[in-house]
C-alpha cells in the first residue's frame, strides 16, 4: 500500500500568520511585553497544530466498498469506512476524499466527513455518484485529510492504490415496435413449426451440447465428425435465441468510445446502449441463447445460454469496447456466422447501413446454404441520419445503395424506432 | 448541547472578556457590563430564540453610526484618545455583530474584533490580573477556534461532539500553548529599548520633594502601591550584589524653613519687607540693592546659605555632577537606581553620594543638597548610578559627614507665628521633656534621642494616615502637639525638628523614601509611593559626635538622621487563609512585574541568558572535577543505605528540574533518532524497490531466452543452473552447422542475467543492446530452423 503525506497551511492559517506577524511586529518594535505574551499565545496554536494534525491521522485507516453492476446514468453508492485503530485517542473532523473518473476524462471528487471516530471504532458513510459514461473508471487513491484542531494547518495522507470500477453502458427503453417484432418473430416461428414440423420427438437436427442436456441425447456420430459434443434436437426449438452483432465503425474517431465527442461517437454510444438493453431484455427470458459480437477496436465474441453471468459478461464487453476507425464488419461476421444458431434471431446494429452482399469482402462470406439462410435472417438496425424508417422508402445516396443491396437480408430499421435512450 | 450552541456561547463570552480586558486599565465598569449583558442577550434572543436578528442593512447602518460617533470623539486628536476611541469602535462593531445571524464569517469577525481589543488592551494594562484574564481568554479562544472548525467542517453544526474529549484537547493544547508562550517570551531577543510600562496618561506624582511642602500633603500618596524606583547596591569593583540589611533612606529634598504648616527649602518671600513704604511714601530700595550686591559678590553655589538675603533663581544654582577629586577607597557601594517617569526632576539617593565619572544627565542644586536630572528625562524611566559610603556592615549609617559647616542660623529658624506667640506649646513640651531628664543642654545627642523617643514611643502621639481635623487658627503643628496628636511622618518629623530647634539644636527635615521592601529574587529594593517618608536631620558638630565617630568624620561635623515616626498601629489579624493568599498574590505580582513586565534586554541577559550560561559553565566544570564525581558517588551510596532514607531528602526542586530536563532531552533524542532512522529506511527501501523493479524488468530477457530455446526443444532441467543450461544449449547449437555461430549467444545472455539477478546491478546501455541483439539473432535463426 503506497503512502504519501503532505502538510500545508490553509487559507485561514495564512491569515492567522499575518495577524501573528502584525502582533509580533508591534511587540518587537515597541518592546511591549504583553504583546510578546500575546504573540506567544497566538503562535502556540499554530505550532501545536502542525503537531496535532500529524498525530490526528495516525492510526486511521480508510477503505471503500465499490458496488458492482452499475450502469451509466444510474446512482452509485460507495461505502467509505474509517477505522480508528488507536486505543485511547479519538479522531476528529476527518475527511476522506475519493476520486473517480475515466482515464481520458477529468476525475470527479467525492468526500465524506467523519465528525468523530472514537478509539477502536469503525465508522461508515456513503457517498453517491452518478457516472454518466460507460467504461472502466479509475477510483482512488483515497485522501484522508484533517485540519483539526483549529483549521489552520491541513494534513493529507494519500493511501492505497487505485481501484477500477466498470460502469456498464447506459440502459435505455425498447419500443413497442421492437417488442412486437420480437414477439412476431417468436410466434411466427412457432406457427411455422406447428404447420410444418414433424411429430413431437422426431429428429430435427443437432445443436451444441449444453450443460443440463442428457447424455443420451448426444449424437455421437455428429460429435465425432465435428470434433465437439452435439446433441439431437428432436424438433425445431421455439427458443428466443438472439445474436447481436455490433458494428462500431466510426471513421476518424478512433479511441475510447466512452469519451464521446462528435456525432459519430454519440451514435456509437447509442448503438452500444441499444445492444446492452437488448441483451438485458433477452437475458430476462428463460431458455434462450445469446451471442454478442462486437466489431470495434478489437473483435470480441461472447455467447452462451442466458444467465445473469452471461449478461454480466456481455455488459463488461460492451462497457470497454471502443469505436474503430477501421471497418471490422467482415472480421466480426466471419467470427460470428458459424456460431449463430440456426433458429436465432440476428440483429446487426450499426451506425451505417452495411452492404452485406454488395461488398466484395463480405460476398465471400455467404458461400454456404446455412450462411445464406443466416443472411436472410439478419435484421439491420442502423443509427444513421441519411436513412429513415420504412422498408424501401426514401433511400438516398450510399444508404440507398446499401438498402438496395440489403434487399437480400431481413429488414432494415432505424435505431430510434426500436430504442429510446 | 450541539457544537454550534457551544460555539455561540464561547464567542459571546470571548467578546465580553475582551471588553473587560480593554476596560481594566480605565477602571470603567459600565461598558464591560453593557457588553456582557448584550452578549448574554444575543445568545438567548438571537441564537437560541431567533427573535432578534439584524439583517445586513440595519447592521451596516449601525456600524456606520458607530464609526461616525467614534470619529467625532477623536477630536481634538490625541494619540491616547485615538487608541481608546478605536477600541470603543471595536466594541460597538462587536455589539452589532453579536445580534446578527451567526455564520462562519460573523464568527470570524467576532473573533478578530475581540483579538484586536486584547491587542489594544495590552498597551494600557500592566497588572497581574490582566495576565490571569489573558490566560482565560486564551483558553476560550482555543475552544472557539476548535468549535468553529468543527462546525464549519461538519456543515450543519448540529453534530454533538464528545464534550469531555473536546475540553480535554483544549486543556492540553492550552497548557502546551502556555509552555510555548513562556519559552518564546523569554527566548525572543529584545531590541534594547526599555520595556513598555503601559500608556500612562500622567507620570507619577511627586509630592513633598519640591522646595515647598505643606503638612498633610504627603498623606495623599502614602497608601499608593505604585512603584517609583528600584535601587540595587553593587560592589563597584566586581559588579556583584552588595549585601544590604534593613531599611534604606533615600533622600530627595531637605527643608529648612518652617512657617504656618509649610516647609520650604528657601526662605519665604519677604515682600512686605521689600515693599515696606518709607515714611515719605517711597519704597525702600536699600534692601533690594543689598541683595543685588550680595548676588554679585557671592558665587551662586554658596548663595543658598544666605537665608536672610534674597534667594537667587534655582536655575542659576544648578551645576553638573563632577567626579569626586579624592574618592574614598574603602566601603564604597554603588547605587544603581531606576526611577519611573515622574512629574518632577528630583532624584533620590542614599547620602552621601559621589561619582567617579561625569554624568552629563545629572545636575546638582542647592549646593549639593538636591540631585536633579535633565528636564527631558523626567517624563520617562531613568537610570543613574551613584557611589556611596553610607553602608556600614550592610546597614545604612545614621551619620552623613559634611564637607563644610552649615549655616546654623537657618537651621535654628523658628516660625514667626502671627497667630500666636511662636510655637509655645511645642516649645514648652520639649522643655518639659528635657527638664524631666535633666540632660545638660550641651548634650545634643542625648536630648535629641530623648525627644525622638518621646515622640515615637506611641504613648501620646499616634501614627495615622487618616486625615485629621486641624484647628487652622493655630499652627498645625501646635494643633498636633496640643489637640490632636495623630498624624503621619510629616507631623512627627516637623515636631521633632522644631522641638530640637527650640532646644537650640540645629535640625532640618528631609523628604524622600524609606524602603524596607527588598526583592530577594531581583536583588533590589522596590520603592513604592507608599514608602514616601519624612525624617529629621540633626546637625552634630565634630565635638558633639560620639567618640567612636570623631576619628572618621571630618571637622565639619555630620548630619545625624533621626526618625521619630512610630510604627502604624497593628491592624486586626487577617483571616488564617488570607495571609498566605495575599502572600502568594504578592509573589505572583512580583514575578509578573519582574519577569514579564520588566523583561527588557538587560533583564533578559541578567535573568535568563547569564544564569543559563553560568549554569552550563558550572555544570561543565563539575563534570570535569573528579572531586564532584566522588561527592556524587558518596551521596548515592549514602542514599542507597536504608538507614539514611528520609523522604524529605529524596526530593529536590533542582534535582527534579534537572531530571525532567534530562528525560525531555532523552525523549526528544529518541524521537529524533527514530525519525532519522525511518527517513533513512524509507529512502533505502525506495531505492531497493526501484532496483528490484529494474531487476524484474531486466530478468525478463532471461525468460525470453528460455522461451526461444524451448521452441528449439531446449528446455532447462530442474536440476540445471542457468549456466549449465546455457552450456548445454551452446553444445546443442554448436552440434548443428547452421546454428553453430549462435552457440555463444545463450551464455552471453545468461551472464547478463547473473549480473542482474545476483549482482543487483542494472545493465548499462551497451550490455542491454548486446543482450537484445543476441536474443534477436537466436529468435530469428530459431524460427527459421523450425519452419524448415
Amino acid at each position: 500500500m503506497s503512502y504519501q503525506h503532505k502538510t500545508k497551511l490553509t487559507r485561514e492559517g495564512w491569515f492567522y500568520l499575518v495577524v501573528l506577524c502584525f502582533v509580533l511586529g508591534g511587540a518587537v518594535l515597541r518592546e511591549i511585553n504583553l504583546l510578546f505574551v500575546l504573540s506567544g499565545m497566538l503562535a502556540g496554536p499554530l505550532i501545536l497544530s502542525l503537531r496535532s494534525v500529524a498525530t490526528a491521522l495516525r492510526g486511521l485507516q480508510a477503505s471503500r466498498t465499490l458496488p458492482q453492476g452499475v450502469c451509466a446514468g444510474e446512482s452509485l453508492a460507495v461505502e467509505m469506512q474509517l477505522q480508528n485503530t488507536r486505543r485511547r485517542v479519538g479522531g476528529f473532523a476527518v475527511t476522506v476524499e475519493d476520486s473517480m473518473g475515466l482515464a481520458a476524462a477529468g476525475e470527479e471528487r467525492h468526500s465524506v466527513f467523519f465528525p468523530y471516530v472514537a478509539a477502536g471504532e469503525l465508522r461508515k458513510r456513503v457517498y453517491h455518484a452518478r457516472p454518466e459514461r460507460r467504461g472502466r473508471y479509475a477510483v482512488g487513491p483515497l485522501r484522508i485529510t484533517t485540519r483539526f484542531p483549529f483549521g489552520l494547518v491541513q494534513r493529507e495522507i494519500v493511501t492505497g492504490g487505485s481501484d477500477s470500477l466498470l460502469i456498464y453502458p447506459r440502459m435505455g427503453r425498447l419500443t413497442r415496435l421492437w417488442t412486437a417484432r420480437r414477439h412476431e418473430a417468436f410466434e411466427g416461428g412457432r406457427r411455422q413449426r406447428q404447420r410444418y414440423s414433424r411429430a413431437e420427438g422426431e429428429y430435427y437436427g443437432v445443436r451444441e451440447w449444453r450443460e443440463g442436456d442428457s447424455r443420451r441425447s448426444i449424437h455421437w456420430r455428429s460429435s465425432a465428425r465435428l470434433g465437439r459434443l452435439v446433441v439431437r434436437q428432436p424438433e425445431q426449438p421455439h427458443t428466443r435465441d438472439m445474436a447481436i452483432l455490433v458494428d462500431l465503425y466510426a471513421p476518424g474517431h478512433a479511441g475510447n468510445a466512452g469519451n464521446a465527442g462528435g456525432d459519430d461517437l454519440q451514435r456509437v454510444e447509442r448503438i452500444i446502449s441499444f445492444a446492452a438493453t437488448v441483451a438485458a431484455d433477452v437475458c430476462r427470458q428463460a431458455n434462450a441463447n445469446l451471442l454478442l459480437a462486437v466489431g470495434g477496436e478489437e473483435t470480441r465474441l461472447v455467447r452462451g445460454a442466458v444467465s445473469s453471468a452471461l449478461l454480466q459478461e456481455v455488459l463488461r464487453e460492451l462497457a470497454v469496447c471502443e469505436a474503430s476507425e477501421k471497418d471490422r464488419l467482415q472480421e466480426m461476421l466471419a467470427a460470428a456466422v458459424d456460431k449463430i444458431d440456426a433458429a436465432a434471431e440476428v440483429v446487426l446494429v450499426s451506425g451505417r447501413i452495411p452492404q452485406l452482399t454488395g461488398d466484395a469482402r463480405l460476398a465471400g462470406l455467404w458461400n454456404t446454404a446455412p450462411r445464406r439462410s443466416l443472411l436472410r435472417r439478419i435484421r439491420i438496425v442502423c443509427d444513421t441520419d441519411g436513412f429513415f424508417a420504412g422498408e424501401g422508402e426514401g433511400a438516398e445516396g450510399e444508404d440507398e445503395e446499401g438498402y438496395r443491396n440489403n434487399r437480400a437480408t431481413g429488414e432494415v430499421r432505424l435505431l430510434s424506432q426500436y430504442f429510446q435512450p | 448541547m450541539s457544537s454550534e450552541r457551544l460555539l455561540q456561547i464561547t464567542v459571546a463570552a470571548m467578546a465580553a472578556l475582551a471588553t473587560v480586558l480593554l476596560c481594566m486599565s480605565q477602571r470603567f465598569v459600565v461598558l464591560p457590563t453593557v457588553v456582557a449583558t448584550a452578549a448574554f442577550c444575543s445568545v438567548w434572543l438571537t441564537d437560541v430564540k431567533g427573535w432578534v436578528r439584524l439583517s445586513r442593512i440595519p447592521a451596516g447602518l449601525a456600524a456606520v453610526t458607530a464609526l461616525l460617533y467614534c470619529l467625532h470623539q477623536l477630536f481634538p486628536l490625541n494619540p491616547v484618545t485615538a487608541i481608546l476611541e478605536i477600541a470603543n469602535l471595536l466594541i460597538y462593531l462587536q455589539l452589532v455583530l453579536l445580534f446578527q445571524k451567526k455564520e462562519t464569517r460573523i464568527y470570524r469577525q467576532l473573533l478578530m474584533l475581540s483579538l484586536l481589543q486584547v491587542v489594544v488592551a495590552t498597551v494600557f494594562n500592566q497588572g497581574i490580573w490582566f495576565g490571569f484574564l489573558m490566560v482565560v481568554y486564551m483558553f476560550a479562544a482555543l475552544l472557539a477556534l476548535m468549535l468553529l472548525h468543527l462546525v464549519r467542517e461538519e456543515g450543519s453544526g448540529q453534530a454533538v461532539f464528545p464534550g469531555r474529549e473536546i475540553f480535554a484537547r483544549v486543556g492540553m493544547l492550552g497548557v502546551g500553548t502556555l509552555i510555548f508562550t513562556a519559552a518564546a517570551f523569554f527566548a525572543l531577543p529584545r531590541l534594547g529599548q526599555p520595556a513598555w510600562r503601559g500608556q500612562n496618561v500622567e507620570p507619577r506624582r511627586a509630592v513633598g520633594y519640591t522646595n515647598e511642602v505643606a503638612l498633610g500633603e504627603l498623606g495623599l500618596i502614602v497608601e499608593d502601591p505604585q512603584e517609583v524606583m528600584r535601587v540595587q547596591f553593587v560592589d563597584p569593583n566586581d559588579g556583584h550584589r552588595a549585601p544590604v540589611l534593613g531599611e534604606v533612606y533615600l533622600q530627595g529634598a531637605v527643608l529648612t524653613y518652617y512657617e504656618k504648616g509649610n516647609w520650604r527649602s528657601e526662605p519665604p518671600p519677604r515682600r512686605e519687607r521689600r515693599s515696606r513704604p518709607m515714611p515719605d511714601g517711597r519704597e525702600d530700595r536699600r534692601e533690594i540693592s543689598r541683595q543685588w550686591e550680595f548676588d554679585a559678590r557671592v558665587p551662586p553655589e554658596r548663595r543658598r546659605y544666605s537665608g536672610r538675603r534674597r534667594w537667587p533663581r534655582r536655575e542659576d544654582l544648578e551645576k553638573e555632577l563632577e567626579p569626586s577629586a579624592d574618592p574614598p577607597q574603602k566601603g564604597v557601594v554603588r547605587q544603581a537606581i531606576t526611577i519611573e517617569p515622574m512629574d518632577r526632576r528630583e532624584l533620590f539617593s542614599m547620602r552621601p553620594f559621589f561619582v567617579t565619572q561625569t554624568n552629563p544627565d545629572l545636575r546638582l542644586s542647592d549646593g549639593g543638597e538636591r540631585l536633579l536630572r535633565l528636564a527631558e528625562y523626567s517624563g520617562r524611566r531613568f537610570t543613574y548610578h551613584l557611589d556611596t559610603t553610607a553602608l556600614e556592615n550592610g546597614r545604612q549609617s545614621a551619620y552623613v559627614p559634611l564637607a563644610e559647616e552649615p549655616d546654623m542660623e537657618e537651621l535654628l529658624q523658628m516660625p514667626e507665628n502671627d497667630l500666636s506667640n511662636g510655637l509655645p506649646n511645642l516649645t514648652a513640651l520639649a522643655a518639659a521633656w528635657t527638664a524631666e531628664t535633666k540632660l545638660p543642654p550641651e548634650n545634643w545627642l542625648a536630648r535629641a534621642m530623648l525627644l525622638r523617643q518621646r515622640l515615637g514611643n506611641g504613648e501620646r502621639f499616634q501614627y495615622s494616615l487618616e486625615g485629621q481635623k486641624r484647628d487652622w487658627k493655630i499652627d498645625p503643628i501646635e494643633d498636633f502637639v496640643v489637640n490632636n496628636p495623630r498624624g503621619h511622618c510629616e507631623y512627627f518629623a516637623t515636631a521633632l525638628a522644631l522641638m530640637l530647634r527650640s532646644q537650640g539644636i540645629p535640625a532640618r527635615v528631609a523628604v524622600g523614601y524609606m524602603c524596607d521592601e527588598f526583592n530577594d529574587l531581583g536583588g533590589f529594593y522596590q520603592v513604592r509611593q507608599l514608602h514616601a517618608h519624612t525624617w529629621v536631620e540633626m546637625y552634630l558638630p565634630h565635638e558633639k559626635l560620639p567618640p567612636g565617630l570623631q576619628e572618621e568624620i571630618t571637622s565639619a561635623g555630620a548630619w545625624m538622621r533621626l526618625d521619630p515616626t512610630p510604627a502604624a498601629a497593628s491592624a486586626a489579624p487577617p483571616h488564617p487563609w488570607i495571609a498566605p493568599l495575599a502572600g502568594s498574590l504578592d509573589w505572583l505580582q512580583f514575578a509578573w512585574d519582574n519577569y514579564v513586565m520588566e523583561m527588557d534586554r538587560t533583564r533578559q541577559k541578567q535573568a535568563i541568558y547569564q544564569p543559563l550560561v553560568n549554569w552550563v559553565k558550572s555544570g561543565v566544570e563539575k563534570l570535569k572535577d573528579p572531586e564532584w564525581w566522588r561527592a556524587v558517588g558518596r551521596r548515592v551510596l549514602f542514599m542507597l543505605n536504608p538507614r539514611n532514607w528520609n523522604v524529605s531528602q529524596w526530593f529536590s526542586w533542582r534535582g527534579g528540574l534537572v531530571g525532567m530536563a534530562i528525560c525531555a532531552a532523552a525523549v526528544f533524542s529518541f524521537r529524533g533518532c527514530r525519525y532519522c532512522y525511518r527517513l533513512l529506511r524509507a529512502r533505502w527501501e525506495d531505492r531497493r524497490r526501484r532496483r528490484s523493479r529494474a531487476a524484474r524488468v531486466e530478468v525478463a530477457f532471461y525468460r525470453r531466452l528460455g522461451a526461444i530455446l524451448a521452441k528449439r526443444g531446449l528446455v532447462k532441467g530442474e536440476s540445471q543452473t542457468p549456466r549449465e543450461f546455457a552450456r548445454m544449449a551452446a553444445e546443442r547449437l554448436a552440434a548443428a552447422p547452421e546454428t553453430r555461430e549462435l552457440a555463444v549467444l545463450p551464455e552471453t545472455v545468461v551472464e547478463a542475467f547473473y549480473l542482474v539477478r545476483f549482482g543487483r546491478e542494472a545493465l548499462d546501455e551497451d550490455r542491454r543492446e548486446e543482450v537484445e541483439t543476441a536474443l534477436g539473432r537466436l529468435e530469428g535463426r530459431g524460427q527459421g530452423t523450425g519452419d524448415r
